[in-house]
This record gives structure tokens, C-alpha cells and sequence, in this order.
């Protein structure tokens, strides 16, 4: 399947990959390659949102869960991002927005998968799929 | 922080932000061993005392940090 991707949405993989050692994620997950995804301009454009903004929402995510069980980040001070192994593997949802994605590119008969198909599966991500859960927030259907 | 069973007490924390708050937690733990292996290192720990305090081999924590270990 990775052979039929365009050059963009190799990149999305490669960069979700990337973040997802950065962030300490054992697994590579549907968050991470929205991240990836919105780095190209065109997706950015389709979806009004930057990966700078998934981001954001992850980091507020994180830091409002761990305040919530009594963990102050500012306690830590100054902290190195996470270094991740060379190869993580993909979650379950994350398969399936690939595969999604295929789906898309054969439906409309496009030799190739780019980063608007991978978009498009993305965004039938539902319920507490991390996609999803960021997609909610930036289109501000559950408040800030 | 003792361990308890809160099986008979009530969460005030809903469940989505209590189970991102356990993933949360492993990222700062991430964050927290690659901030601290990196001072370990400028500080002239071998990986294998670092391994050791880690509770893991030289060699999984060489193979884990040893390519960043150049631009720290």
C-alpha cells in the first residue's frame, strides 16, 4: 500500500512517526497523523488547521488530565521531548484510517494516495479515536 | 500515595480525562527519562550506569538515546 502514496503523504507518515517518539506515544495513532497530514499546505487548507494546532490541543489535553489527577506540569520545569525507538508501531485506528484511505483513492479511482484521502479517513474517526477528540476541539464542539 | 482500592469511593474525574491522564503520564514519564538520561551523560554517566538505573541493559538504552546522544 505505501508504494501508491504520493511523496506528501509518505512525508505525513513519516512526520507522524516523528511526533509520536517526541511525544513519548508508544504507538503511532490517528492524533500523530493528523499532525503529519496538516503539514501539507493543502490539507491545512481543506481542514481551516495547522499541525501547530493539533499540537496546542494535545499539549491543553494533556496538561488539563494531568492537573485533573493532581500532577502540576509547571512542578517539572524544563523538560527534553521524549526520544522515541526508531520504529513504533501502529495502533488500531491508525490501521484503519489507512486502510480507509485506500478505500478513498479507489473510490475514486486515483492510482495514487494522497493526503486528502488520508484526510478524509481521518475524519470519520469517531468517539475517543484521538483524531476525533482533536477534530472536536479545533471545530470548538466541546468548548476550548 | 498510599495504594487503595477506590473501587467503593466515587472518581470525580470523568473516565476520558482520567485514562488520558494514565497515557499523560507515561509521555511526561518519556519526557521526564530523556530530559535526566541526557544530564546523565553530561554529567559522564557510562550507559551502563544508566541501564542500571533505569532497570534496563546498556544496550536497550545505547540503541534508545545513543543517536541523540551527539547534539546534546
Amino acid at each position: 500500500m505505501f508504494e501508491r502514496f504520493t511523496r506528501q503523504c509518505r512525508d505525513a507518515v513519516t512526520l507522524a512517526l516523528a511526533e509520536a517518539g517526541r511525544r513519548g506515544d508508544r504507538k503511532v495513532g490517528t492524533g500523530h497523523l493528523l499532525y503529519g497530514t496538516l503539514h501539507d499546505p493543502e490539507a491545512a487548507r481543506a481542514l481551516g488547521a495547522g499541525a501547530e494546532d493539533v499540537r496546542r490541543i494535545e499539549d491543553r489535553l494533556d496538561r488539563d488530565a494531568l492537573a485533573a489527577v493532581g500532577v502540576d506540569l509547571q512542578d517539572f520545569g524544563p523538560l527534553a521531548p521524549a526520544v522515541g525507538a526508531l520504529h513504533l508501531p501502529l495502533t488500531p485506528g491508525a490501521k484503519t484510517a489507512l486502510k480507509r484511505a485506500l478505500g478513498h483513492a479507489v473510490q475514486e479511482k486515483s492510482r495514487t494516495i494522497g493526503t486528502r484521502h488520508l484526510l478524509s479517513a481521518l475524519r470519520e474517526c469517531a468517539g475517543t479515536e484521538p483524531a476525533a477528540v482533536i477534530l472536536d476541539r479545533l471545530h470548538g464542539r466541546e468548548g476550548s | 500515595m498510599g495504594i487503595e482500592d477506590p473501587a467503593n469511593e466515587p472518581l470525580d474525574i470523568d473516565p476520558e480525562t482520567g485514562l488520558r491522564a494514565a497515557t499523560a503520564l507515561r509521555r511526561l514519564a518519556e519526557r521526564v527519562e530523556a530530559t535526566h538520561v541526557a544530564a546523565a551523560r553530561r554529567a559522564g554517566w557510562s550507559w551502563e550506569q544508566i541501564g542500571a538505573a533505569l532497570g534496563v541493559t546498556r544496550q536497550s538504552i545505547h540503541a534508545k538515546y545513543g543517536k541523540a546522544d551527539h547534539h546534546v
